[in-house]
């Protein structure tokens, strides 16, 4: 116990990290990633603006940056992230990769939230003259809501996981202090506080997550 | 009001090409009620879809009071379709918003304002009976009930048309009654030309003023109920009726190409 309180400070600090990290990339998924998947559903074959050319680019690319084993990706950004945040350590260059894998792993869920949209409901809001945003924002998205949330859950969950891999290119956050001290200093102690934060982490976006969808869910 | 200028629809499934609709015309004044009636496969429902070009035909021309929604942009079409109400044998709400919601949805889309809205979905909920229930989601309600609000939701926009696709199809003969109800009182009192294809002869009977029986993508012969003691010529049109009335008969209905 004496080495978990001797490292408070550095809890701290790396919680932070990693809230840090899982927030932007988080927010790159919604605010770059959900209009992505918008587009992959509309665009799909048989779907109200089908534009087969379009569709397979954006899918193309999509399954490209998610093919990446993500480690491999970090390293493969180090100057991407150079180029934006200034520096290729610490939380903020971690996140810059982060994001590049969220947008699309979040993408593929919002278009598969929005193929569970009822054919028949989109069609009768054509069929009332209703425009284009007001299909995507009375219709799809607000139909699709319970999914889109747990599709954002799944995604924060997954890279609250991903962060920690963010550590070993100097991103910080828990996982990282996990694996220093835990894993190259054996210090069983420090790596079981850390899991145990992890833990309660994930339970916690789990619970808040379901209990967000199935509020938002009004379909029985 | 709605005019079929030989529209035909053809669409590949498959590798076959399936001709749905064949070349086909009909005429439907303003102010009735025009039923088309045939078996499931018949072509009656891509027919309907054609009227507000959910389905785009392969050939020929489709009118709305005059105006050729076939050649429209598909802004023009868009404001047509406002003009243009349509209601579903599975209602089609929006399952994540409240009744009042529903209705106003359609609104929107017009540009309403606020306040304007908010009027016109109590005066839509009022028509159908459902003032109390504008703030209930449609899981709530019943299927009639979401029927209901399917059509103050077509009503909205002050249409001059209302297209029914089965609607009564998932419903138990009470609540197909009271539908009907509403459907004639519609046509009634706004004067709105209405269109229902159906598979069930009583529903025709009970609301149509011409019924148009339809195979294999052909309208093979259409009754006008405002003339006493038409008779159907066709075997199917005879078979269909006959079925209606609960009568044996004596033509049993033999379609070779019946696609069921």
């Amino acid at each position: 116990m004496d080495s978990v309180l001797a490292l408070k400070s550095e809890m701290i600090k790396a919680i932070e990290q990693t809230l840090t990290m899982v927030s932007i990339s988080v927010s790159a998924a919604v605010i770059i990633g959900l209009p992505i998947g918008i587009l992959l559903f509309l665009t799909a074959p048989g779907h109200l603006r089908a534009n087969r050319p379009l569709y397979g680019v954006v899918s193309y690319a999509v399954n490209l940056v998610r093919s990446f084993p993500f480690l491999i990706l970090l390293v493969a950004l180090i100057p991407f992230s150079r180029m934006i945040v200034g520096t290729a350590i610490g939380p903020l260059a971690a996140s810059v990769s982060l994001s590049v894998a969220a947008i699309p792993f979040y993408a593929r869920l919002v278009e598969q939230s929005l193929r569970e949209v009822p054919n028949g409901v989109i069609e009768a809001a054509v069929a009332s003259g209703a425009p284009m945003k007001h299909i995507i924002w009375g219709v799809l998205l607000s139909e699709a809501r319970p999914g889109l949330v747990s599709g954002l859950t799944v995604t924060i969950i997954s890279f609250i996981s991903y962060s920690a891999a963010a550590g070993t290119v100097g991103g910080g956050g828990i996982g990282d202090l996990a694996i220093r001290y835990g894993y190259q200093r054996f210090d069983t102690e420090v790596m079981a506080a850390c899991i145990v934060i992890l833990v309660v982490l994930v339970q916690l976006v789990q619970w808040t997550g379901s209990f967000a969808a199935s509020r938002l869910d009004k379909r029985k | 009001m709605i005019t079929f200028k030989e529209v035909s629809k053809r669409y590949k499934a498959g590798r076959q090409w399936v001709e749905a609709v064949k070349p086909t015309s009909l005429h439907i004044e303003k102010g009735q009620i025009q039923g088309i009636i045939g078996f499931s496969g018949a072509g009656k429902s891509t027919l309907l879809r054609m009227a507000n070009l959910l389905e785009t035909p392969t050939t020929g021309e489709v009118y709305i009071d005059g105006q050729e929604l076939t050649g429209l942009s598909a802004g023009e079409l868009r404001e047509a379709r406002r003009s243009i109400g349509m209601i579903f044998q599975h209602y089609n709400l929006l399952s994540n918003e409240t009744c009042a919601a529903n209705v106003e949805f359609v609104l929107r889309a017009a540009g309403l304002p606020y306040r304007e809205r908010k009027r016109r979905v109590e005066e839509c909920l009022e028509i159908v009976g459902l003032a109390d229930k504008a703030k209930q989601y449609p899981a709530q309600l019943s299927g009639g009930q979401k029927q209901r609000v399917a059509i103050a939701r077509a009503l909205a926009n002050d249409p001059k048309v209302l297209l029914c696709d089965e609607p009564t199809s998932a419903l138990d003969p009470v609540t197909t009654l009271s539908i009907l109800e509403f459907l004639e009182k519609i046509n009634r009192e706004f004067q709105v030309t209405i269109m229902l294809v159906t598979h069930e002869i009583q529903v025709a009977k009970r609301l149509c003023n011409n019924i148009a029986v339809m195979e294999n993508g052909q309208i093979t012969e259409q009754l006008d109920r405002n003339l006493p003691g038409v008779k159907p010529v066709t075997p199917l049109g005879q078979f269909l009726f006959d079925t209606a009335d609960g009568s044996s008969s004596s033509v049993w209905y033999r379609g070779e190409d019946y696609r069921g």
